[in-house]
């Protein structure tokens, strides 16, 4: 069972993974170039000197920033409440579990008519409201427009982790949730002094998945800000990357953003795991 | 009893494969297009593939899908990693150069040596060394009619507008509670790009576009800054065209905007079943831009042949197949084939081809050469593989004519050419 997954993983991962890091020191007259030109570190050197990069790059950190907040408190958030009432425990469950299911470019396109200024729904409700419609993807408030970006990325996914809080929440042990009862702990001190504390471990996974997750982030922004518009302001690792492979064809300067992204998520992972060492007594 | 069960299983296969390997003689052959998904020419690509599998002893694969890309990256990986098609419909040009510097594609010259009729109903004017187009696309301005009423009635008797016709027609359409021109900058400025540069600078830029930015780097800046100049007119309605192009499109579809700068494969998008009659619309050249913007004062437009028929090396090399892809890609081109596909609009391949009861719009983009001075590939076309990209990325910085940012733009794009 283990060397047909193994082998599996050889052949779609870690083989393209090594031919990757190979591109990465060649440069690419195009697509199906047989003879690469040697250039050494010249594509990662570039990359540190990027403008776009750099902009991508944090961009990414902010989004990264925004789901540790955002995503993961939303959904330990919900969890604890879904997981404190008996009745409609299952509505609850699906309901938030429902846009994990959709494909992320249909929501990428469903928000773009959402936002859109002149029929979009939002615009339809100030209207309603009696207020003036607003633009909302205009490339003069690059904080708004990162924000519609970002916004449905982060909500995509919060019944994600909230699944998985609510996993662990179930496998707490009950003695413990009914002696903090009998002691006469409230709500929000078994909260915050038991069930938070014990999910140390499941936060820690969420966590690692979170960030690995937003790295390598890429439908959702680039169905609502093709290009990075405007001027690649928007981008992100991913959506960068894409550009430069597929729009650029610069196939080398690609999979140096790929191996750069790989080394980033294992190295964020790394101090995730750090600060939120394992506990073996949970 | 597991051992067995294996055992079982594993004959089983084997007699599996040699069965199918042994009574079946069927040679099956592989096909790309961009002819897939919502495209106008997917039914007729259909139509003439299941008739050529009807009529030969054939299966075949075809692996169409819409142009996007992501398309056009996996034909060339296909060959890469040797799963390519025996016949393809692809681009020609700079983006095909992979294929042709690799021998993947056979060249019509090397056909005709052995089947010397092969595509000889295609005018050989427009014939790609390796490609046999089928029609070709002019660009150009789509006009709703409907919106032309009273005071803008008579500009539709004229047969180009000029810069100051369009200046006119524009500032009448805002008074109007019209939007001029639908734009959608934020995925496909390439029509505006083109159209500012080739009307200032004329068809010779695009041919040697290094030499061009060198000398004359500062009218390229100028018509680009056109564009700013545009949307502080209003043109672009409220959103300066930072929209996506399947909005800006919608937008002209619906009636709220007048115009729009497109090729004629947009024209598959209309009948006289949708809400914008075909039958309502017109092409109008984009209009030549007066000496005092620094323009050439001339009407150029954007067309030709860029995309066609390939036949890949592999199938050609193959003897099962030779025959077979050839005839296959002589069904596809044919006079009649060819008459099919340009119900759809464009300008047919095949001189024979007489097109039957054209609407205006067909008819106004036929007659598009008559009304220009000059015609020329796309700038993205002239461009070299993968660097118009750089131009399409600065679209923001036209719009707000930021002309630093423009220079920096245009520094990048000349330095990958």
């Amino acid at each position: 069972m283990i060397i047909p997954m193994l082998a599996f993983l050889f052949v779609f991962l870690f083989y393209p993974f090594f031919i990757n890091i190979k591109n990465s020191f060649f440069e690419f007259d195009n697509m199906l170039d047989r003879n690469p030109s040697f250039i050494g570190v010249a594509n990662y050197i570039t990359m540190l000197n990027d403008d776009t990069f750099i902009r991508s790059l944090t961009n990414t950190l902010i989004l990264v920033g925004l789901v540790l907040i955002f995503q993961v408190g939303i959904s330990l958030g919900l969890a604890l409440l879904v997981n404190s009432i008996t009745k409609f425990n299952t509505f609850f469950k699906v309901t938030l579990f429902m846009p994990i299911v959709v494909s992320a470019t249909a929501l990428g396109l469903m928000f773009n008519l959402f936002y859109d200024y002149n029929n979009g729904m939002f615009n339809q409700i100030l209207l309603i409201l009696g207020q003036e419609k607003i633009f909302w993807k205009d490339p003069q408030n690059l904080t708004r427009l990162f924000a519609i970006i970002v916004s449905p990325v982060i909500w995509q996914y919060i019944g994600f982790y909230f699944v998985i809080f609510l996993t662990g929440l179930a496998g707490l042990s009950k003695q413990i949730m009914e002696a903090s009862e009998i002691d006469g702990c409230t709500g929000f001190q078994k909260v915050r002094h038991i069930q938070v504390p014990m999910l140390r471990n499941i936060t820690r996974t969420v966590i690692v998945l979170a960030i690995t997750g937003t790295l390598k982030v890429f439908d959702l922004p680039y169905i609502i800000s093709p290009n990075g518009y405007p001027s690649g302001k928007t981008h992100f690792l991913g959506t960068y990357m894409y550009d430069k492979a597929f729009n650029a064809v610069d196939v080398g300067y690609a999979a140096g953003f790929a191996v750069f992204m790989v080394l980033a998520g294992v190295l964020m992972s790394l101090i995730a795991n750090v600060v939120f060492r394992h506990n073996h007594n949970l | 009893m597991k051992k067995l069960f294996s055992l079982f299983i594993i004959l089983f296969t084997a007699m599996l494969i040699a069965g199918c390997s042994e009574g079946s003689k069927t040679v099956e052959i592989k096909t790309m297009s961009m002819f897939g998904g919502t495209d106008p020419h997917a039914e007729t690509y259909e139509a003439l593939l299941t008739e050529f599998e009807e009529e030969h002893d054939v299966v075949i694969s075809d692996n169409s899908a819409t142009s996007d890309e992501i398309w056009k990256t996996s034909v060339l990986t296909a060959f890469y990693s040797g799963v390519e098609p025996d016949v393809l419909f692809y681009f020609t040009g700079e983006i095909a150069k992979p294929l042709v510097s690799n021998d993947y594609v056979v060249s019509i010259e090397e056909i005709r040596e052995e089947y010397p009729d092969f595509a000889s109903n295609i005018s050989e004017s427009v014939m790609d060394p390796y490609a046999v187009p089928l029609k070709g696309f002019v660009e150009g301005v789509f006009v709703n009619t409907t919106l032309f009423t009273g005071d803008l009635a008579p500009y539709l008797e004229k047969d180009v507008w000029t810069w100051e016709d369009y200046h006119d027609i524009a500032e009448k359409l805002i008074s109007n509670g019209k939007i001029p021109f639908a734009f959608g900058a934020t995925d496909v400025p390439h029509y505006w790009i083109e159209h500012t540069v080739l009307g200032m600078l004329g068809p010779d830029a695009f041919a040697d576009i290094k030499g061009s930015l060198e000398a004359n780097e500062d009218e390229w800046v100028d018509a680009l800054t056109l564009i700013n100049d545009f949307a502080e007119l209003g043109w672009f309605g409220p959103t300066n065209g930072n929209q996506e192009h399947t909005l800006a499109e919608a937008s002209f579809k619906d009636g709220s905007a007048a115009m729009i700068l497109d090729g004629s494969w947009f024209a598959g998008g209309f009948d006289e079943t949708t809400d914008v009659k075909a039958s309502d619309l017109i092409m109008m050249p984009f209009p030549a831009i007066p000496t005092s913007e620094g323009g050439k004062n001339e009407v150029y437009m954007q067309s030709g042949f860029t995309s066609g028929f390939y036949i890949s090396r592999k199938a050609w090399d193959n003897p099962d197949k030779r025959d077979l892809v050839v005839e296959l890609v002589e069904s596809m081109i044919n006079t009649d084939a060819v008459k099919e596909y340009c119900k759809t609009g464009g300008i047919p391949a095949d001189p024979e081809v007489q097109l039957e009861n054209q609407n205006e719009l067909q008819i106004s983009m036929n007659s598009m050469t008559a009304r220009t001075v000059g015609a020329t590939l796309p700038l993205s076309d002239s461009s070299k593989a993968g660097t118009f990209s750089v131009l399409v990325g600065g679209a923001n910085d036209y719009i707000t004519g930021n002309e630093e940012e423009i220079r920096d733009v245009l520094e990048d794009y000349l330095s990958q050419q």
